[in-house]
């Protein structure tokens, strides 16, 4: 028995690109994978997932169906995922982790979802999150808070803290997240796995529960470079039904895996290292540029000046755009809809008050705060300006750097309920990932060791825009050098 | 900068949003805390600096106005609380 135990552990533990292998040989099968994934998601006590898929067995079925006909998809066929709950799934409930939608059924699917249906993954379910995405610790769902697969009395980061904890519980072989100020790469490194933001426009949006629309982007959670790539050509391409998404032609991007760090130009802006990170992660980002050192890269300090105002920016932003986005929840078409009222005001202003949660409902506040007139300018107007000027630091860095090294985040995961006193003190971890949502760029986290408590750490890679594949490259090459 | 009871009550009008006496309790500090770290955008030198508005250009992309599949009329009403003669109901505003 003990046997069996360890050979399915061994089996869940698997990379979905060594799954996929698996899959090709012949020597398992989808059914198996996903009834394995399904059997862990039950027994599992972290919360991770919101909603089961109840179609999941049957998706997997499908796929082993077309394997036996020679009708395979490609290397993601029958491979057990799952999604973010802010991203629709046309026939399962989408709640974004607030009561507000806790009881929606979307009637149709993201382009993220239908991409890798298409694919041919199987869909385990969706997962917890911080309402609305507005949080960095997963505490703030309707749902319960998520808790660490690496020590339960903490926090696995967030918003995607659901998405994070599954790939880190092997509860599924890779999940997608969503990503405006850090809430893919911060619950990854919290939880010890990958995660990618691609650059803004990189992946369509369309079927995604909007927060902050000049922030948002789609990005996967994966166990390494390898599945992100897989995943990322997956899902990465113009959407005809999101008019953000770019045209820019698409590499492979497992590609970039092979090159190596011979010759990749690296560097440490000094702002991301100072006051405010501990000292662990600081020495484990350093071992990282240490590993790629010696595979021969080139590794500099630089300097990013304007950091400072990007936390400032980011909340303005961020709390204005979603103020406007989270105004066409009013109980009518969709969505929760308050008891009993007088008029249609009272019903619209009950519906918000009784279907958010504190931090939604403070954002919104905030955001209409910003945007109304006579302060317009003074915050909203000016972060944007803060913004021109963050993008301009970054494009001189990288007109000297192939990809900028920092910490993901200051600190490794705190306990449950730790900070819930001053939400600045969580604002401000998210210190070393806003910038990249500001300016729009593509940014990894990735895992590099434990603190003395065995805490994971991640050390976040940012590139120029479009420059996913710099990003895994250098991500394999520290994998490799990791391993060596 | 303080944040005045009044001002609350405007804001609360504004987002149709109402927070009870605990929950304003609850996050005025946090409120206030958010504020002073949005005015430190006031220390930035934007003389001359165009505001960012999006991270890439977007163009405006012109396409025939053709008709194509949509959700049919049950399944757009689908998810709501009150439907009447295949219509969204809301309370009378006349």
């Amino acid at each position: 028995m003990n046997q069996s135990i360890s050979a399915a552990e061994e089996l869940a533990a698997l990379t979905a690109h060594d799954a996929s292998c698996r899959l090709a040989e012949g020597t398992v099968s989808s059914v198996q994978l996903t009834q394995l994934m399904l059997d862990r998601i039950a027994a599992s006590q972290n919360n991770a997932f919101i909603t089961v898929n109840p179609k999941a067995l049957e998706e997997a079925a499908a796929a082993d169906a077309r394997r036996q006909k020679g009708e395979a998809r490609g290397p993601l066929d029958g491979i057990p995922m799952a999604l973010k709950d802010n991203i629709s799934t046309q026939g399962l409930r989408t709640t974004c982790a607030s009561r507000m939608l806790a009881e929606f059924v979307p009637p149709y699917s993201a382009t993220v979802a239908r991409r890798l249906s298409e694919a041919g993954c199987v869909l385990l379910g969706k997962l917890n999150m911080d309402e609305f995405a507005m949080g960095s610790t997963s505490e703030n769902s309707y749902f319960g808070p998520v808790r660490n697969p690496r020590d339960p009395q903490r926090i696995a980061g967030g918003s995607s803290g659901g998405s994070a904890a599954a790939v880190a519980e092997n509860l599924a072989y890779f999940t997608l997240g969503s990503d405006t100020g850090g809430s893919v790469r911060q619950p990854a490194a919290m939880c010890g796995v990958m995660g990618m933001k691609p650059t803004y426009g990189r992946i369509s949006r369309y079927g995604v529960v909007a927060f902050a629309s000049s922030l948002d982007q789609i990005g996967p959670i994966t166990k390494d470079a390898q599945d992100c790539a897989l995943v990322l050509n997956a899902i990465a391409g113009k959407d005809p039904y999101d008019g953000s998404s770019l045209m820019n032609p698409l590499p492979d991007y497992l590609d970039a895996l092979k090159d190596g760090a011979a010759g990749l130009r690296i560097g440490i802006p000094k702002e991301y290292m100072g006051e405010g990170i501990s000292e662990e992660v600081r020495m484990a980002v350093e071992r990282v540029a240490g590993l790629l050192e010696a595979q021969g890269a080139i590794v500099e300090t630089c300097s990013l000046p304007r950091t400072e105002y990007a936390l400032s920016a980011y909340y303005v932003i961020s709390s204005a755009e979603a103020c406007s986005n989270l105004g066409r929840y009013d109980g009518v078409k969709y969505g929760y809809r308050t008891q009993a009222y007088a008029n249609l005001a009272e019903m619209i202003e009950k519906t918000r008050s009784e279907g958010f949660g504190d931090e939604v409902k403070r954002r919104i506040l905030l955001g209409t705060y910003t945007l109304s007139a006579g302060y317009f300018d003074a915050y909203y107007k000016r972060a944007q300006q803060a913004r021109t000027l963050i993008m301009e630091d970054f494009r001189k860095v990288f007109r000297q750097y192939d990809v900028l090294l920092t910490p993901t985040s200051p600190v490794t995961a705190w306990a449950l309920g730790q900070k819930h006193a001053n939400p600045l003190e969580i604002y401000a971890m998210d210190v070393c990932t806003v910038s990249v949502n500001v300016a729009g760029l593509p940014a990894l986290s990735l895992p590099c060791g434990t603190d003395s408590q065995g805490l994971p750490i991640g050390a976040q890679f940012i590139a120029n825009t479009l420059g996913e594949a710099v990003l895994l490259r250098a991500a394999a090459a520290a994998e490799k050098g990791g391993k060596a | 900068m303080e944040f005045s009871e009044q001002e609350l009550a405007d804001l609360e009008m504004l987002a149709r949003v109402e927070l009870s006496e605990s929950e304003w309790n609850r996050c005025r500090q946090a409120f206030q805390n958010v504020l002073d770290l949005a005015a430190s955008l006031q220390a930035v030198d934007t003389e001359e600096v165009e505001p960012m508005i999006s991270p890439i250009h977007l163009m405006n992309v012109m396409r025939e106005d053709e008709i194509r599949p949509g959700l049919e009329r049950e399944e757009a009403l689908a998810q709501a609380t009150e439907t009447e003669s295949g219509c969204f109901k809301v309370p009378r505003i006349l």
